[in-house]
């Protein structure tokens, strides 16, 4: 992980110089997890694909403004829910909660059950939005508390209290499973 | 935020302070509901940790492809030399608009009225010319004869200055030669009178 810090931050030095290489690696590393960011958020996989690249070529074209280099993965995530809010502002403009609607395209194809991810997705599905982004950045994405402050925008007990109440919902719903 | 000031889930999350490790360790070591709740709390953390990251349908744009390429306005925006060299083109563009918009009007003669003949015309012009000529010659001849007149006045009087210097250096030296005349005659008639000038001794 330390190592992969140090390489982004290379990466971005150079790509901030104009060197387009450097830049398409730092989207090879990070377009999954932007990606999967933006499902959580908006539920559509064509719209979170479409947010992607909308990131990643502001990323690009606002390169030069990131004043910490080594805050390249929050500053991209800052992007991304900019970008995320943007369309679903534009989209429900009335709603101000987030019906989520779990991802489904793609098959599971890790060691545990089927049974435990549509839990785990379902127990996400009485989150709100917020607590929802919360876990997706601690738990999915394994930002830091400050990492996830500097994302959001929030002061540090704003970010604890969200995610702290996310996790005793979903304590509470995946009771059953823990057995 | 939770108040109790053993933070168990910022423990569990990995977040806690090497301080307020060594603090829930112990609490956890101590309760029993403690270590209830932390082991609820690290399922849970499995279970949410159990869901994988979805495969992307297709990779996205690099930079080198069209996607990212700048726009025409960002590409002269993104360099000074760019710039000044389309504001010299826009410059050039509308100092040759406005040669084109702004030339100067043609007068066209048009066909003579009918009923004047070009012969009225020549002698109408041929009229105006020479009145105006003549005009412009009198004035010259007659600031002409002005100044000659006050050139002769001027010598006329500079003429009888210096004549009358002449005249009056003329009866000077006259006077005098009529003077030495008379005494010289003076001398003849005492020398052929044998009388003697000066005192008798």
């Amino acid at each position: 992980m330390i190592f992969r810090e140090v390489e982004d931050r290379d990466l971005v030095i150079k790509a901030a110089k104009g060197n387009v290489d450097a830049f398409n690696l730092l989207v090879s590393r990070h377009e999954k997890r932007v990606f999967n960011y933006l499902l959580r958020l908006v539920g559509h996989r064509e719209d979170a694909l479409d947010l992607t690249q909308d990131v990643f070529l502001k990323a690009y074209q606002n390169l030069t403004k990131l004043s910490d280099v080594e805050r390249f993965s929050p500053w991209l995530f800052r992007i991304a829910h900019n970008e995320a809010y943007s369309l679903l502002r534009k989209k429900r403009p009335d709603s101000a909660e987030l019906v989520y609607d779990p991802p489904t395209g793609g098959a599971r194809q890790g060691m545990y059950p089927v049974e435990m991810n549509i839990a785990v997705e379902r127990a996400m599905g009485r989150l709100t939005a917020d607590q929802r982004e919360a876990v997706v950045l601690k738990i999915f994405q394994g930002f830091k508390f400050e990492e996830m402050a500097e994302i959001l925008d929030l002061p540090l007990s704003t970010i604890k209290s969200r995610l702290y109440s996310a996790l005793d919902v979903l304590k509470g719903a995946l009771a059953p499973m823990k057995g | 935020m939770e108040n109790n000031p053993i933070d168990l889930k910022a423990y569990a999350l990995g977040e806690a302070t090497p301080a307020e490790q060594q603090v829930a360790a112990a609490h956890l070591a101590e309760s029993a509901e403690a270590r209830d709740e932390f082991e609820s709390l690290q399922l849970t953390l499995t279970a949410l940790a159990s869901v994988r990251d979805e495969e992307m349908p297709r990779r996205i744009a690099f930079v080198s492809d069209a996607v990212f390429e700048p726009s025409l306005w960002q590409r002269i925006w993104g360099s000074g030399a760019r710039l000044a060299f389309g504001g010299a083109t826009l410059l050039a563009v509308a100092i040759t608009a406005h040669g084109f918009l702004t030339r100067p009007v043609v007068t066209q003669v048009g066909a003579p009225v009918a009923g004047i003949s070009q012969a009225d015309i020549d002698r109408t012009v041929y009229k105006a010319v020479n009145s105006a000529v003549t005009a412009a010659v009198m004035a010259v001849d007659a600031r002409t004869e002005a100044r000659v007149k006050d050139e002769v006045s001027l010598a006329l009087v500079k003429a009888e200055k210096r004549y009358e210097g002449e005249r009056q250096m003329m009866a000077v030296s006259f006077e005098e030669n009529l003077n030495i005349l008379r005494k010289q005659m003076n001398r003849m008639y005492v020398t052929n009178a044998g009388l003697s000038i000066g005192p008798k001794e």
